[in-house]
């Protein structure tokens, strides 16, 4: 059974990815800030097996990619199943890790293509409203601040919503349109998704067929991360 | 209708090229019709990494034949080299999302072939699922 340490082990080493650390010079896997979060899970760092180290240690990352950040989410998935010398278990754990990277990798891409689309709205309205009002003096280059402040946190979001308030506009409408702009983009990566997910339960099964017990922790830790994913890009 | 006298000529000509001469000529030809390389990715995997992966299956699982374990070790192999070659690809999708909006006119089609390979990765998995059910069961 999932026991509650677990989820909290597996959410608290999610949630400190920001800013983890482990030794790679041996085969210690483990996030030193996750001493703060969940005290059992330092004690008991996950040890990937030395046979398997050589390629484990290797990830596939695209450019940009945190090497730490993967292997701290391979040492969560490892840790909440309990895997210990098993390689094939080992394996089995890396690959459903490797599958819920690749659905985050998409999700940031998706949230990117959004987020472009939104700054080109703004831009684009801002353009023709200040035009409107304006003798047309550094229209482009304040449109274009502007629509930047937008892609920069919730601060300079905040100063963009008052502006477009101003000329009938909600944040509501802005998404809506990049939705509209990048659909083609948005669908594509949604294939993508649906794929990797398809992918993740194909493994599973896979792995049901040499432990039912496992498969299901499996099955529970990486619908933990994908929950958590969900917690972290609401709040 | 091409004349005769041309069909010679050109006949002529084509027995004077004698193809790539030097060792690094040969090694460029020999890459012309490289793609993306994703379709021989298994050329890319070091036999010596292959048997250590074996070794540490064959311990796991000590009553599965040989055969089946080092094809096992070799398609999880595989499927690690492909995603890296893979990553390479992904580098010009994430500097193509960082473009302006003109010149970020060639993310779909970016997106669309990423896609398109998959079909490798799709190819080895399957292969990969097939060995570890032959070594698991």
């Amino acid at each position: 059974m999932w026991k509650t340490g677990s989820r909290r082990a597996l959410i608290g080493l999610y949630f400190v990815l920001s800013a983890p650390s482990y030794t790679s010079s041996d085969s210690v896997v483990r996030s030193e800030s996750v001493a703060k979060v969940v005290p059992s899970i330092s004690r008991t760092p996950v040890r990937i097996p030395k046979a398997i180290h050589f390629f484990l240690n290797d990830p596939p990352l695209w450019s940009g990619e945190s090497r730490d950040e993967y292997m701290a989410l391979l040492a969560a998935i490892a840790a909440s199943c309990g895997v210990r010398d098993d390689v094939i278990k080992w394996l089995l754990a890396n690959e459903i890790a490797h599958q819920l990277w690749e659905i985050q990798r998409y999700r940031k891409i998706e949230a990117g293509i959004v987020l472009k689309h939104e700054a080109d709205v703004i831009e684009e309205i801002l353009k023709t409203t200040y035009a409107e009002d304006s003798d047309g003096m550094g229209i482009v280059f304040l449109a274009r601040n502007y629509a930047h402040l937008w892609t920069k946190g919730p601060k300079g979001r905040k100063k963009v919503e008052e502006i477009l308030a101003k000329h009938g506009y909600d944040t509501e409408s802005i998404r809506v349109k990049a939705y509209q702009r990048g659909a083609a983009e948005l669908r594509e990566i949604e294939n993508a998704i649906t794929k990797r997910e398809n992918r993740r339960r194909a493994t599973l099964l896979e792995v049901e067929r040499r432990d039912e017990a496992f498969a299901r922790r499996l099955a529970q830790s990486s619908m933990e991360v994908l929950d958590a994913e969900f917690s972290e890009a609401a709040e | 209708m091409t004349s005769s006298r041309k069909v010679r000529r050109n006949r002529e000509n084509a027995r004077k090229s004698t193809g790539p001469r030097t060792q690094a000529g040969k090694l460029r030809a020999s890459r012309n019709a490289l793609r993306h390389g994703l379709a021989s990715v298994a050329t890319l995997v070091d036999a010596a990494d292959v048997g250590r992966l074996s070794a540490a299956l064959a311990a796991v699982s000590p009553n599965i034949p040989v055969e089946l374990i080092r094809v096992a070790a070799q398609s999880e192999l595989e499927l690690h080299q492909l995603r890296k070659v893979r990553a390479s690809f992904g580098r010009e999708l994430t500097s193509a999302l960082e473009e302006q909006a003109q010149e970020r006119a060639g993310l779909l089609d970016l997106l669309v072939r990423n896609e398109r390979l998959d079909r490798y990765e799709q190819r080895v998995l399957s292969r990969r699922r097939r060995s570890v059910r032959d070594i698991v069961i």
